[in-house]
């Protein structure tokens, strides 16, 4: 009976758990594979090409990256009650404050127009024109926001995260074999081919995996949510969950494109599409469909992300909670950024090549500056208390960021001088 | 009806345009006295990373100027 008693404990306990991450998840979840935006998928979608299964080790390491930057903004988030942007003004003052509120906004509308050229691109292939993308989409996420609320947008959005997982059903597809992509993907290697161009490519994967939105829209959606100190290890859980699903998605497209696209120069993601679909018709069909998926995530969460910030800053109303008679300023400029970005997409002969491009230079400006204002706030004991970050993390998170301020610094200049680094 | 003359509703609508403005400029005035001494415990080694940190990106905002620059 004893047994039965403590195995019955057990179970209600267990239950009991499942049911609270399930109401406190979400922010990790939805920021995690919303990193698989537009530009993500033709990244992982490039790299597969060009290297087959050789890079899936180092999709591997980007998990606990990306896992310990985000579970900064967790614990910052519950411990403050305040997002990013207000910490930055309240405790590195209005100047580095403008600035990464500025640069942020600059970042994010550049993102935007990337993720809107990612949607275009991929229904231009059912032959939808841009057009009615762009006003579909901005409907679709004008009405998200303002009929629900945070429960409700969250939902919705889990929703799209869980079509980011159509690439896994992909994978099977293509029926690739399971003992080249073990031996060839699990062993660190260099495959050959011109180091510069695997260098430029791993750059790329750090690029896609780590970008300062992201670290601004987890902690306001912390903030958002309402999470307390107590719900820090449930945070954390939902943040390492969500890392492992946006390196499961990432595997997944490498294998894809591995498999069928061996050896292929990739250069836009509607080209690997295209060549997809002259291999395979439903994988094609398939990864357009992710692609659109994708886009429609990021800018969810990058429209967000802005708004968030400037209301924190600006002391407007602004949380998904509130009405739009109660938060006009913030759903204002929501729709402002959104309606901005989107009509970039719709001007003949916009430089779309090039803004893809100034998104990673512009996005090195702020990252670096992001990750040392997040490990100064982490370290003050007056902030965070109990919950700063212990020596072990600060060796981790401090290794992870120089090497991303490194190698951010790295690409970005490459893409600025192409001829800087000599062929090897 | 009467009609209200053109120069009237270019007035009426340039003086509000000049209200907001001001309206906006006297909240960025108080945010910057909100926020106008950092609450950060500044140690020795915070210091020196934000130093260093300011100096990286004057370094980088000139690489871009430059490259601006010359590309136009």
């Amino acid at each position: 009976m004893n047994w039965f008693a403590k195995l019955f404990y057990h179970y209600r306990r267990t239950l009991k758990a499942i049911r609270i991450f399930f109401i406190i998840s979400g922010p990790g979840i939805i920021v995690m594979l919303a990193d698989n935006d537009a530009g993500g998928i033709t990244t992982y979608a490039a790299t597969g090409a060009k290297y087959g299964y050789s890079l899936i080790w180092f999709l591997l390491l980007l998990l606990p990256i990306a896992y310990y930057i985000q579970e900064m903004t967790v614990r910052l988030g519950a411990v403050t009650k305040r997002g990013l942007a207000e910490a930055i003004f309240d405790s590195f003052g209005s100047h580095w404050g403008w600035f990464a509120l500025l640069d942020l906004m600059l970042v994010n509308w550049l993102t935007l127009v990337t993720e809107f050229i990612g949607m275009t691109t991929a229904l231009s292939i059912f032959k939808i024109p841009p057009i009615v993308t762009v006003i579909v989409v901005c409907l679709f996420m004008g009405v998200m926001v303002v009929r629900g609320r945070y429960w409700t947008w969250e939902k919705v959005s889990l929703l799209f995260c869980a079509l980011n997982l159509i690439y896994i059903p992909c994978a099977f597809l293509v029926k690739p074999s399971l003992e080249s992509v073990l031996h060839q993907g699990l062993i660190p290697h260099f495959p050959g081919g011109s180091f510069n161009e695997f260098f430029f490519m791993l750059m790329a994967n750090i690029g896609t995996t780590i970008a300062p939105w992201m670290i601004f829209f987890q902690q306001s959606s912390v903030v958002d949510k309402g999470l307390q100190e107590k719900d820090i290890i449930w945070g954390q859980m939902d943040t390492i969950i969500g890392a492992a699903f946006t390196v499961v998605v990432a595997i997944f497209i490498m294998i894809v494109t591995g498999t069928l696209l061996k050896g292929i120069e990739i250069n836009s993601a509607d080209q690997a599409v295209l060549l997809l679909m002259k291999n395979h018709k439903y994988i094609g069909v398939f990864l357009a469909i992710g692609l659109f998926n994708a886009g429609l995530l990021g800018a969810i969460c990058i429209s967000l992300a802005s708004s968030w910030a400037f209301g924190e800053v600006f002391g407007w109303a602004h949380s998904l909670n509130h009405k739009v008679k109660e938060a006009p300023w913030f759903y204002f400029f929501y729709f402002l950024i959104l309606v901005s970005s989107a009509s970039v997409v719709l001007i003949p002969n916009a430089p779309l090549v090039t803004i893809t491009l100034f998104v990673q230079v512009i996005a090195v400006t702020l990252l670096p500056a992001v990750l040392v204002f997040l490990m100064l706030l982490l370290n003050d004991e007056k902030i965070m208390g109990q919950y700063k970050n212990t020596l072990s993390q600060n060796i981790i998170t401090g290794s992870i960021a120089v090497a991303i301020i490194i190698l951010a610094t790295l690409y970005a200049f490459s893409a600025l001088f192409p001829n800087m680094f000599p062929t090897m | 009806m009467k009609k209200v003359p053109k120069k009237f509703i270019t007035i009426i609508f340039s003086e509000r345009l000049g209200h907001f403005i001001n309206e906006q400029i006297e909240k960025i005035e108080r945010i910057n006295r909100k926020y106008a001494v950092p609450k950060v415990t500044m140690t020795p080694t915070a210091r020196r990373i934000l130093m260093v940190l300011r100096f990286y990106l004057i370094f980088l905002v000139g690489v871009l100027v430059y490259k601006f620059w010359t590309v136009i």
